[in-house]
């Protein structure tokens, strides 16, 4: 290798293992366990007294959930490292996963959830980390450095010997007439994260919201559970940085855009404040007001408030200045001014797109999430 | 160095003994399978649980089932408050689906009672307690279960039978009549191996909330005065006779001399008619009647300050039935002017103001719509004064705002009851018998009732004038809509003025609620009721 002189580095690497994981469950996950309930008291000769029952469902074949990943990747330098980086992919399954709220029936147990290992899901993906100084002179340089990633989710199984559920309902978010509604899905051949909803058809001629339900046929009702349908995905298909850094003379500057793209994101809280029959007693969004006041379903969490989570944000930008006196006592001096969060370029309607997107109910924003500040910093740093 | 190798083959030693002996370490910090239950109030903390799950619901959402699909009860909303996705309205115009909260809630609280049941038995037959003991304690149980099966059967009909746990297989819907059998098979097994009630307070007291010979012999009126509604088939109305006789023969049941005295925050096992209550407390969460049913404005007449919701009352058509000279049943409702109580049951000549004002309160009975909201009078002042209150569960002046609860234990069977299905099924064709040398006739029953209500007798008892007895004797005790389903009234409407523009669902199928969908999901050998 040592003949080629537009390679400095080239590296291979592959890797596998398998891993244990039985975090976030206790000692007694496995176990019938007694305790009182939220409304546990009775009266037992004529003294008020506390129930003991059975709060978990036993488990006797609960084992660990394991993971085996697989992994390649190249690490590369060229042109003596002025262009180096680094491509990586993997595939990493997740076996007799552990979930505690596994939704059983109350026919059968007295508990209607459990902790049982079911299913297995896989994630493969591409990751790439791309870093070149394109400029380099005695006053100036630039450094940009950009990254990339890209997984794919799939569960690609939910049943054990025990238990052969097709699919379980995730993500209740509540909302008037919506309590015992779920808002995503966990099925095999799809991603966690898979949204479930209504489907909203605009408005009739009253302007009331309608909806197609499961026959196909539109209703201007509040549809049923079973009208839900698979409506999009809260998984990014593309994740990305970019950072660049300016160094003339004295001057350095770096800014650093990052964003998402491809994701969706249930905007719950504006369905929840989208209700023009209340305007009179409580605030509502602008988006309310091209509502209609007769429309007393506008509220419902359909595929309405399913936007696209696609956004661009500079993340980061600072200016800086730095002197070198010409005294021992003070080494160097800096003058700087940084901001951040700076601008998002996104269609999204809400505060911000950039919720929550890991987890088993990504991608969901139902009046939890507080908006990024954005600050402005300036400063003089100094070293002695 | 050399002896590094050492050590750590020392180390690889010491490391692999540990990971692969087996951990027993005895529990000790949490209550589980292998030290619980043991002692006798371990026993009576784990049967605790069939009374704690039974008060959690029965008083609000099963209530609310049998009671809001009806003339009894309407919960209309106030400008969207008390809408709630349409849960009340949907009750009133029998537009209940298989998703309504109530329908899942009510299943899963049934179902959990019952495998909780099966799982007590399990446990009582693997404990060490001696016959006596066991035999006593399966009774009860088995009669817990028996009165859950009813809560079930009564709504859903067609319902898996689970008689054991733990449950290998996904249990199958069996058809209401099969359900009938085992409820009714069960109870006669039992019924003797039961206590009864005694002459004792503290017997009594021990005993109270807990089934009894009585309650086993009520609950198998329920059945048998409604055998042709579950079974489709034969009536069964000379069994309900016997069965009332059987209640009758202990004497230690009998009418207390005051209506009111049955439905106190105080009552209790000294309440002679009681046969099976749910009590409740302000320790022991589960009755709202005030805080859902009751005119916030009026609290401080009733002698508390807590904020409640205005939302519950009845339907004008269902207070017409009380129209009876001298009756003071109809002082279990508050309507038109307001005065403040004298304390026992009646009104002084007080008015009650608007607070801070000299304007007197008024309810008016007429509940009017406001458009465009469904069902919903409005939320002014006027609006919230629409609808007759009920004061039969009096309120408990102990309340407090955190919880707003009542502590008036809820009769499920009582002894007037048992007298007015005596008399109905009389008059449906079973022969009158004597208890204690009187001959007990329809006219006879009744107009105990009357009699003790301080009400004008009843000179000629029918089917048609013993249903709005019920409606007068038991209102709001959770009975309505099982009456009017087997007096085949159940599709009867009730719309609001001025015109209504959403109306009841008059298909029978209505008679029975849908299994939860929720549910099918998760036991595909659930049928669906026929309609749903």
């Amino acid at each position: 290798m040592k003949s080629v002189d537009l390679v400095n580095q080239l590296k291979l690497r592959a890797g596998y293992g398998v891993s244990g994981n039985s975090a976030g469950f206790n000692a007694f996950s496995a176990l019938l366990v007694y305790g009182t309930q939220s409304s546990s008291k009775f009266l037992y000769n004529g003294n008020i007294t506390n129930s003991i029952g059975p709060v978990r469902n036993d488990n006797p074949n609960l084992r660990w959930e394991s993971t085996g990943t697989a992994n390649v990747g190249v690490d590369f330098g060229i042109l003596k490292n002025r262009i180096s980086g680094s491509v990586d992919y993997y595939i990493k399954k997740t076996t007799d996963l552990i979930y505690d709220q596994y939704p059983v029936s109350t026919t059968q147990f007295f508990v209607p959830t459990y902790t049982a290992n079911v299913g297995s899901v896989k994630n493969t993906g591409v990751e790439v980390v791309l870093n070149a100084t394109p400029l380099k002179t005695h006053e100036f340089t630039w450094k940009t450095s950009v990254n990339f990633a890209h997984n794919h989710n799939v569960i690609t199984n939910l049943s054990n010997s025990q238990f052969t559920l097709d699919s379980f309902p995730t993500a209740q978010l509540g909302g008037k007439g919506q309590s015992g509604n779920y808002s995503q899905i966990v099925k095999p051949g799809y991603a966690l994260g898979t949204f479930d909803l209504w489907h909203y058809t605009g408005k009739n001629q009253n302007g009331v919201s309608t909806f197609q339900k499961a026959d196909g046929t539109i209703t201007n009702q509040q549809p049923l559970t079973t009208d839900q349908r698979i409506a999009g995905n809260a998984q990014p298909t593309l994740v990305y940085g970019w950072t660049n850094n300016f160094y003339y003379k004295g001057f350095d500057l770096s800014f650093l855009f990052r964003g998402v793209l491809g994701n969706k994101i249930l905007n719950a809280t504006l369905a929840g404040l989208n209700d023009p029959v209340d305007a009179h007693f409580q605030n509502i969004p602008t988006f309310t007001l091209h509502e209609s006041h007769n429309d007393i379903n506008a509220y419902l969490i359909s595929d309405r408030f399913l936007e696209s989570g696609s956004y661009l944000r500079l993340d980061n930008a600072t200016l800086g200045y730095t002197i070198k006196p010409h005294t021992q006592s003070v080494k160097s001096i800096r003058v700087y001014a940084t901001g951040s969060n700076l601008f998002v370029i996104t269609k999204y309607r809400g505060t911000d797109p950039e919720i929550n997107i890991g987890g088993l109910t990504p991608g969901i924003d139902n009046q939890n999430f507080y908006p990024k500040t954005r600050s402005y910093i300036i400063g003089v740093s100094a070293n002695f | 160095m050399k002896r590094t190798p050492i050590l750590v083959f020392l180390a690889a030693i010491l490391f692999g003994s540990i990971a692969c002996t087996k951990l027993k370490v005895p529990v000790e910090s949490q209550y589980v399978s292998s030290n619980f239950p043991t002692t006798a109030n371990d026993y009576a903390a784990l049967f605790g649980t069939m009374y704690s799950n039974l008060s959690s619901n029965f008083a609000v959402t099963y209530w609310r089932m049998q009671e809001l699909s009806t003339d009894e009860a309407i919960l209309p909303a106030r400008d969207g408050n008390f809408d709630d996705g349409g849960q009340y309205r949907q009750m009133h115009y029998h537009t209940w689906n298989y998703d309504h909260p109530y329908v899942t809630g009510i299943w899963q609280w049934g179902f959990g009672g019952i495998n909780n049941c099966n799982r007590l038995i399990t446990l009582t037959v693997q404990s060490k307690a001696d016959t006596v003991t066991k035999t006593a304690n399966l009774a009860e149980i088995r009669a817990m279960r028996a009165l859950y099966y009813f809560f079930m059967m009564d709504l859903y009909g067609n319902v898996p039978l689970i008689t054991n746990f733990p449950v290998a297989t996904l249990p199958s819907t069996q058809p209401r009549a099969k359900v009938f059998q085992f409820i009714e098979s069960e109870l006669l097994a039992i019924a003797q191996q039961l206590p009864s009630k005694t002459n004792s307070l503290a017997t009594n007291t021990l005993q109270y909330g807990r089934p009894t010979k009585a309650m086993a012999f009520a609950l198998l009126m329920k059945l048998y005065l409604n055998a042709d509604v579950y079974t489709g088939g034969a009536t069964r109305y000379n069994d309900v006779v016997a069965m009332a006789d059987s209640i009758q023969k202990n004497s230690n049941y009998s009418l207390d001399a005051r209506y009111r005295d049955i439905f106190l925050p105080n009552n209790g096992p000294q309440i002679n008619e009681t046969i099976f209550a749910i009590p409740y407390d302000q320790q022991i969460p589960g009755n709202q009647f005030t805080r859902f049913g009751f005119y916030y404005y009026l609290v401080n007449a009733y002698g508390f300050n807590v904020g409640e919701s205005i939302a519950m009352s009845t339907t004008p058509e269902f207070y017409a039935r009380f129209n009876i000279p001298g009756d003071f049943r109809t002082k279990t409702w508050l309507v038109g002017p307001q005065f403040y109580p004298d304390g026992t049951g009646g009104f002084t000549n007080q008015p009650v103001y608007y607070p801070g004002t000299t304007t007197q309160i008024v309810i008016n009975p007429t509940l009017t719509l406001i458009p465009p909201k469904p069902m919903d009078l409005g939320n002014t002042i006027a609006s919230q004064a629409e609808g007759i209150r009920s004061i039969k569960y009096y309120p408990d002046p102990t309340t407090i705002q955190a919880t707003r609860l009542n502590g008036n234990d809820v009769p499920v069977f009582r002894l007037a009851d048992v007298y007015l299905m005596k008399a109905e099924a009389i008059l449906r064709g079973a022969a009158a018998t004597p208890v204690n040398g009187v001959l007990q006739t329809p006219g006879y029953l009744v107009n105990l009732l009357r009699t003790r209500a301080g009400a004008q007798a009843c000179p000629n008892v029918t089917l048609d004038t013993l249903l709005d007895e019920r409606a007068r004797e038991l209102s709001w005790e959770g009975w309505r809509r099982n009456d009017l389903i087997r007096f085949g009234q159940f599709e009867k409407s009730y719309p609001l003025p001025p015109s209504d523009p959403l109306t009841m669902n008059t298909d029978v199928t209505r008679r029975l609620f849908p299994i939860p969908i929720s549910e099918i999901k998760l036991n595909s050998n659930l049928v669906q009721n026929p309609g749903y």
